[in-house]
């Protein structure tokens, strides 16, 4: 069931990211008393961008190529870990014993 | 068994210096020095593992040396230490026997296989020793034969200078050290004694002990203000030399620390680790702030060496602060964070420093300004400097990662305790500890960054080529290592745990620890699986030339800099450099268009000048005043005698 709400946490995360940033570019452009684009230009943006071939330069190493792909995966990784439920339930799944999911790693103190 | 494996260890590590000078004309074995120094240390690693991980206790009984007791005995915690030696050690010697042949010949390259192997074993016998005279012998020797070492790679006026600051600080800090043992007299014999001695010390007693073992073991290990000696002596020595001394010789003025405060004394008040915390938290600022402005390369690792050390202090204090307050719990992780900080910064520096030693082997040079572009050139150096690179800053599924995440830890856990002031100042350390590594990961990415990516900046970076198989193979062993730590670190933290439960009465490894080796195994799994799935995911790619703002013809010189890489930090923080710059551009008469241009910059700030010169001028000053009692005359010296000899009997006859 965690290992659900989980992947759905995660999913999520990659479905309405780029909707987080069409509303703030079209509440600047509120701000600034313009228009604005669609909130949902970005998703348009990246499928474009999706679509276009990769300029490789010529002195690129493998770090060139590998930086992006690692920075997504560990966000998509670290996005799984952020714990879904309140911290004193973690709390007091040590006190009773109980073993900790990975999820509760960045809470805090649950020491002796 | 084990006892007498660890007495041939001993005898066959001994055996190299005299296997090297017997071979030395006999062209066919000139690999026999290594291979023998390094069966040596697989012994020694099987050894130090049995005595780590099963915790089996041994004594060699060596010899009655006139009234002194000289003995190794290996507990829990020696044969940590001597894991830590053995196993980057052997790595390092594997490196060497390509690396040595190459840049030595004839005595200089029998003098380094002659002393590298003394150097070890002193070592040893500081990290194994259970009289205080086997370890103050140990102690002296380490840093003779260190000298030694140095030495070799020439002795210049400049060179000369340096190894004299190093002996003489070394000197002053074994000063302090022999006092802390010379306060446990008449009780000064072996360990055992001193520990049952010291449970019935004075608290003024004590403290003068911590504080004589805290100034003796900080100058060797190297922190601010005592670290003057080694930006100045790890960067001269040959690079496989340099590896050894940041990486373990370092590591045995932890280990003198941590057998006087936790072991001997047991802990005391928290103002203790209040002292620890600050040097600590002193060192690791200045430490990387210096190192992130300077662009030679082995310098830069020392000063890095003074920021690690500087981390480990901070989860000492920890641990001292936490013992105070009678947390044990808390305080067996902070002091497991620290030992198992000691060991990650073994790996990832000596790591480092053959990597340096590999770049300069491959363009002889060591200034970052002269590299660029060698990952293309030396892939597999490139590739395990990267993943040093990434351990020594911290990221996770390395194993730097792994010591201080538990560190901070530790720290937020100092909030729930209910004194007040330890309760304010852990968490405000934990905040140091995350600019620490900031700083740290700003500095890597541009030694990275400059030195591996982009274009070379020179023909010799241009023309550098992969270095020779061992040299490889040392690096790459090292590199498995820090990711083997990294993903898998429940097989050390759990021996550590059981080594501090050893050492800190009533302690257990929180479930923090226990939590962390749990889940890193299936972090690591996914971020695997993600990468390989989106990189197996092929797409159309054009190879092109980097985009030069429409300019023609891209220059390796509009490439950025490791000044100009540095130059916001260095400004944020001006008041730390107090940089004094000069600016000469020749014709001085057209700024826009000069036929030269060069810049300097150099930190004024330096405990050299602030700290110790007002020192030494008194000492030299004292020197001159007391040379009137040297006046050559022999009526006067004849006094001299007579009036000692008179104030002695009137001592005898009050006494």
């Amino acid at each position: 069931m965690i290992w659900a709400m989980n992947a759905v946490q995660v999913l999520l995360l990659i479905l309405l990211a780029p909707l987080v940033r069409g509303v703030i570019a079209r509440l600047k452009a509120r701000i600034q008393n313009r228009r604005g684009a669609s909130v949902w230009r970005p998703y348009s943006d990246v499928f474009k961008l999706f679509r276009k071939e990769d300029l490789v330069p010529a002195s690129a190493s493998f770090v060139f190529r590998l930086a992006p792909i690692v920075l997504f995966a560990t966000t998509l990784v670290v996005a799984a870990f952020v714990p879904l439920q309140n911290s004193f339930a973690g709390c007091d799944a040590v006190s009773e014993g109980r073993p900790l999911r990975g999820s509760q790693l960045n809470q805090g103190p649950t020491g002796p | 068994m084990t006892q007498v494996a660890f007495s041939l260890f001993l005898v066959a590590t001994l055996s190299v210096p005299v296997v090297t000078l017997i071979s030395r004309r006999w062209t066919k074995a000139r690999a026999l020095p290594a291979v023998l120094l390094m069966a040596s240390l697989a012994t020694g690693i099987a050894v130090a593992g049995a005595g780590f991980w099963d915790g089996q206790r041994f004594t060699v009984e060596v010899s009655q040396v006139a009234s002194f007791s000289f003995a190794l005995s290996v507990d829990r915690l020696s044969a940590f230490f001597l894991l830590l030696i053995c196993s980057v050690s052997l790595p390092v010697i594997l490196y060497s026997s390509s690396y040595i042949p190459r840049h030595y010949s004839g005595a200089r390259r029998d003098w380094l296989w002659v002393l590298l192997p003394l150097f070890l074993m002193s070592m040893v016998l500081v990290v194994t020793a259970s009289t205080a005279f086997a370890f103050l012998f140990g102690w002296e020797l380490m840093t003779l034969f260190s000298a030694g070492l140095i030495v070799i790679d020439g002795d210049s006026e400049e060179r000369r200078h340096n190894i004299f600051i190093y002996l003489l600080m070394m000197h002053a800090g074994a000063a302090a050290v022999i006092g802390a043992f010379l306060l446990f007299l008449p009780h000064a014999g072996n360990f055992a004694e001193m520990r049952a001695s010291a449970t019935l010390m004075t608290p003024a007693l004590r403290t003068a002990v911590f504080l004589l073992a805290f100034v003796g073991f900080g100058t060797k290990a190297g922190i601010v203000p005592l670290h003057l000696w080694l930006p100045r002596a790890h960067p001269i020595a040959p690079s496989p030399v340099s590896a050894l001394m940041s990486g373990i010789m370092l590591k045995t003025a932890i280990y003198g620390l941590v057998r006087f405060a936790f072991d001997f004394l047991g802990g005391g008040p928290s103002w203790w680790g209040y002292l620890a915390l600050l040097a600590g938290g002193v060192s690791g600022l200045l430490g990387v702030l210096y190192a992130i402005s300077e662009h030679d390369l082995k310098r830069l690792l020392a000063y890095h060496s003074v920021e690690n050390i500087g981390i480990i202090y901070l989860g000492l204090g920890a641990a001292l602060v936490f013992m105070a307050n009678h947390a044990a719990v808390w305080a067996a992780l902070a002091l497991t964070a620290a030992l198992l900080h000691c060991l990650n910064h073994a790996i990832f520096k000596s790591l480092l420093f053959l990597g340096a030693g590999a770049i300069s082997d491959a363009t002889h040079t060591l200034d970052l300004e002269e590299l660029g572009g060698l990952q293309k050139r030396m892939r597999l150096t490139g590739a395990v400097f990267l993943i040093a690179c990434c351990s020594i800053v911290g990221l996770p599924l390395f194993n730097g990662f792994v010591s201080e995440w538990l560190t901070f830890r530790s720290f937020l856990a100092g909030s729930e305790l209910t004194d007040l002031s330890a309760a304010i100042v852990l968490p405000l350390a934990a905040g140091v500890l995350a600019l620490i590594g900031g700083l740290a990961a700003a500095c890597f990415a541009k030694v990275y960054g400059v030195a591996f990516l982009g274009r070379p900046r020179s023909h010799e970076a241009e023309s550098a080529n992969e270095v020779s198989w061992p040299m490889q193979a040392g690096m790459l062993l090292l590199a498995v290592a820090c990711v083997a730590i990294g993903i898998f670190p429940g097989m050390v933290l759990g021996s550590l745990g059981a080594l501090t439960e050893e050492l800190i009465p009533g302690a257990a490894l929180p479930q923090a620890a226990a939590l962390l080796s749990a889940v890193l195994p299936w972090i690591a799994l996914f971020v695997l699986v993600l990468v390989a799935g989106m990189a197996a995911f092929k797409r159309a790619k054009k190879l092109t030339a980097t985009w030069a703002c429409g300019l023609p013809g891209l220059d390796e010189r509009m490439q950025y800099t490791s000044i100009a890489f540095s130059k916001p930090l260095r400004k944020v923080f001006s008041q730390v450099y107090k940089a004094d710059r000069t600016l000469n551009v020749i014709p001085a008469d057209q700024p826009y268009f000069p036929a030269s241009i060069s810049y300097r910059s150099v930190r004024t700030t330096s405990f050299e000048r602030l700290l110790y010169r007002p020192g030494v001028d008194a000492i030299v000053a004292a020197a001159y005043r007391l040379r009137r009692l040297q006046t050559g005359n022999i009526q006067i010296y004849l006094l001299y005698i007579f009036a000692a000899l008179i104030a002695l009997l009137m001592f005898m006859r009050w006494v």
